[in-house]
């Protein structure tokens, strides 16, 4: 049994008296005036508020009365028990080990919690929903690009050349749910594939390439690499997971650190999608030797968007900004494949000859 | 901080009733600085646990942590000796977070799925504002008491939608002349609404106070844009006169940093300045046309240069410190705004009694609990 000393304050009333309070084993409390000695009240239960370094546990009771201890140290023993956080919050230790925990699970949440859970929820897109997304998308794109001024023929043509390449690359790998044409000026030389599956090609890119189905057949298949890995849709569930956990975990802080996360995430999205690129790459190169074609056909093509969008070098340090990796770094992925791989039907591939491969890096444009 | 002693308030006489020292029902005002006792390094403990906690149990514990920063900041601040008291428990704010969560999730899905939604969603919203406005206010006031007494607000959704919804879209056709008096039926609105034990506030808003910040506002800000500019005229010509040849590549990318930095700097005054002349401004005014029928009157002594000081110092500490520094700032805003603020109490108020919790049974302090809901998310 403890005495304590402190402040009774009456129910529903500003009235204070000076009073102290015994505490029993069974978190009975009873409270006497120090000046009388009168019972004031006594209660079988109370609860607290949050115990807080430097405040008081005051001690409420059912009727609303409550007992304000003056020792701001004190803790009732029913609460005992809930101790260790204020204690942490006091400790020199635990407050510099959240300093560094904070960041570091914040890094490991965005660079590699979010990614895996987007990565894992997207198998378990509903077919509806993906076509659903394609079609909103689309919406979108006809805002900003026109329909495609290709003769209705070439656009056929293309198609069904493509299809077919991509039949042959196995059942196991997905087909496009439709591919489709634009126009744009703006945009230039281009081609994406929609979350849901559909893919773009910009009339300017096709024009670029006609002289070299099998680049322009690169392309495609760098979009299919996208398709089949199910990157638009992971990027989706990246964006929103990122944009839930924010508000969640950082709703209490102010502007200054709002802007802060806001960058980071904003590189953590950029590194994720590089890694995509990268992804979608190696499966168009790969695709390419499995249709006994050479992954020159990818590195012409990269060094036509290169050359169509002239785009000033790249700076190193801006590349952590940019969305897309290298165009030198990706040619020379796809440089690595010649004259070590080979095609599925045994050939080997012939070294290519440096000078027809373009030499600026620049990061493309795509999407 | 303060700089009244705790407990024993400086004496003062109320200054329309003369002060009856004998025991009748005359009533006499004590008057005193409100005092903050939180410390910053104590704080910045509970702030970088609670972000560690509520990341670690995705996003739980933020309940927790929103109420022992509620509980520690109210606990600290001292009226005539007397801390306020944050009543909300944990589990009631998570229940409020969870619904506005699975609202807001639903709400966005909706929206990114149908793009007409958003137009709908709009429309809804600008009726549903003014209510989640009031509930917030509500709630908030609700969960304050100060000697065991509780807040209330009794602002209706008309005057809500009124003030928040129809006049701000008036000032809009007006070019925005007409904002300081939508502004003050805002903070009119408001505090008009506030009552504490059954005693209701009541503001006297001047709306010419309103413009007259807006003006110094405005004014300050033209001032500050022709001194950056002129400083930075100066800075750009001396370079230009000094360098020759091959310095200006090196030189010129120094002088780039460096007018980015003053530039920095320079936004960084010119906002806290411009915040200070609103806040101190205004918060004087209203402090100093606030009344508690018969209970209390209040003073706010906020000097728009020592605060703009605090302001600026306070957000170059945070940028600095990646974030590190804001449980600091945020102590030293609380200690600052406390320390200008005197309140005069009637010693009537040793013997309030709230009737928000005498009226209410078990029945209704449970309907309460579903009611009582904090749908905001901070």
């Amino acid at each position: 049994m403890q005495q304590l000393f402190g402040h009774f304050q009456y129910a529903a009333s500003s009235q204070q008296i000076a009073a102290y309070l015994f505490e029993h084993a069974d978190f009975r409390v009873d409270v006497f005036a120090s000046e009388t000695g009168e019972t004031l009240h006594t209660a079988a239960d109370f609860h607290c508020g949050e115990l807080l370094p430097g405040l008081p546990s005051e001690l409420f009771f059912a009727d609303g009365s409550c007992f304000i201890p003056s020792d701001t140290g004190y803790v009732p023993a029913k609460y005992q028990h809930k101790s260790w956080l204020p204690k942490l919050e006091r400790n020199r230790l635990g407050i510099l080990s959240a300093v560094i925990l904070v960041p570091a699970t914040c890094a490991w949440l965005f660079f590699v919690g979010i990614p895996a859970f987007a990565k894992a929820l997207v198998p378990y897109t509903p077919e509806p929903l993906a076509e659903f997304i394609d079609q909103q998308s689309l919406v979108a794109i006809d805002a900003i690009l026109d329909p495609s001024k290709l003769p209705v023929l070439e656009q056929q043509k293309l198609r069904a050349e493509w299809s077919e390449a991509f039949k042959k690359l196995g059942p196991e790998i997905a087909q496009p749910r439709y591919i489709d044409f634009r126009d744009a000026e703006d945009l230039g030389a281009n081609a994406f594939a929609l979350p849901g599956g559909t893919m773009i090609m910009t009339d300017q890119l096709a024009i670029l390439l006609k002289d070299n189905p099998d680049a322009s057949l690169a392309v495609m298949l760098h979009e299919l690499g996208h398709v089949q890995h199910r990157h638009g849709l992971q990027m989706m569930a990246s964006s929103a997971s990122t944009a839930v956990i924010v508000a969640v975990l950082f709703n209490d802080l102010e502007s200054v650190s709002e802007v802060i996360i806001g960058g980071a995430s904003t590189l953590v999205q950029a590194k994720f999608s590089r890694g995509m690129e990268t992804e979608a790459d190696d499966f168009a190169n790969q695709s390419l030797l499995k249709l006994n074609k050479s992954p020159q056909a990818f590195i012409d093509a990269m060094a036509a968007l290169a050359k169509a969008h002239d785009v000033e070098e790249d700076k190193s340090w801006t590349s952590y900004f940019s969305s897309h990796p290298e165009i030198k770094a990706r040619i020379d992925a796809a440089k690595n494949l010649l004259g070590t791989a080979e095609t599925a039907d045994g050939n080997a591939i012939p070294k290519a000859d440096d000078d027809k491969a373009a030499k600026p890096p620049v990061t493309d444009q795509k999407q | 901080m303060s700089t009244t002693e705790h407990g024993s308030p400086t004496m003062s006489v109320n200054p329309i009733e003369p002060a009856v020292t004998s025991d009748t029902q005359q009533p006499t005002f004590r008057t005193s600085t409100v005092e903050f006792s939180g410390q910053g390094g104590e704080f910045f403990g509970i702030w970088i646990v609670n972000i560690l906690l509520t990341i670690l149990t995705l996003g739980i514990y933020s309940a927790w942590a929103k109420v022992r920063t509620q509980q520690y900041f109210y606990g600290h601040t001292k009226v005539d000796g007397h801390a306020f008291r944050y009543l909300a428990t944990p589990i009631q704010i998570l229940k409020g977070r969870l619904l506005a969560f699975a609202v807001i999730a639903v709400l966005s899905i909706l929206s990114q799925l149908i793009p007409i939604f958003n137009l709908i969603f709009l429309v809804v919203a600008i009726f549903v504002m003014p209510w989640l406005l009031i509930q917030g206010i509500k709630f908030n006031l609700r969960m304050t008491a100060y000697r065991n007494v509780r807040f209330g607000f009794h602002g209706s959704y008309g005057d809500a939608f009124l003030n928040f919804i129809v006049f701000p879209v008036i000032a809009i056709f007006t070019f925005y002349l007409l904002m300081p008096y939508v502004l003050k039926r805002m903070d009119k609105f408001i505090y008009d609404n506030v009552s504490y034990g059954g005693k209701k506030l009541t503001v006297h808003t001047k709306t010419g106070t309103y413009y007259e910040a807006a003006f110094k506002v405005i004014g300050v800000s033209f001032a500050a844009g022709i001194v950056l500019a002129i400083v930075f005229g100066i800075l750009a010509s001396v370079v230009g006169l000094n360098l020759t040849g091959d310095d200006i590549g090196a030189a010129g990318g120094m002088m780039g940093i460096l007018m980015g930095v003053i530039y920095m700097l320079g936004y960084v005054l010119v906002i806290s300045l411009i915040q200070a002349i609103y806040r101190t401004t205004i918060r004087n005014h209203l402090f100093a046309n606030a009344e508690l029928e018969n209970l209390a009157t209040f003073k706010s002594n906020a000097a728009t240069v020592e605060y703009s000081v605090l302001l600026a110092t306070n957000y170059l500490m945070i940028g600095f410190s990646l974030g590190l520094a804001y449980p600091v700032a945020k102590v030293r805003h609380a200690a600052y705004l406390a320390s200008v603020t005197e309140v005069s109490v009637n010693t009537e108020i040793d013997k309030l009694t709230d009737p928000l919790t005498q009226e209410s049974s078990t029945f209704l302090e449970e309907a309460a609990d579903l009611y009582d809901i904090d749908f905001s998310l901070t």
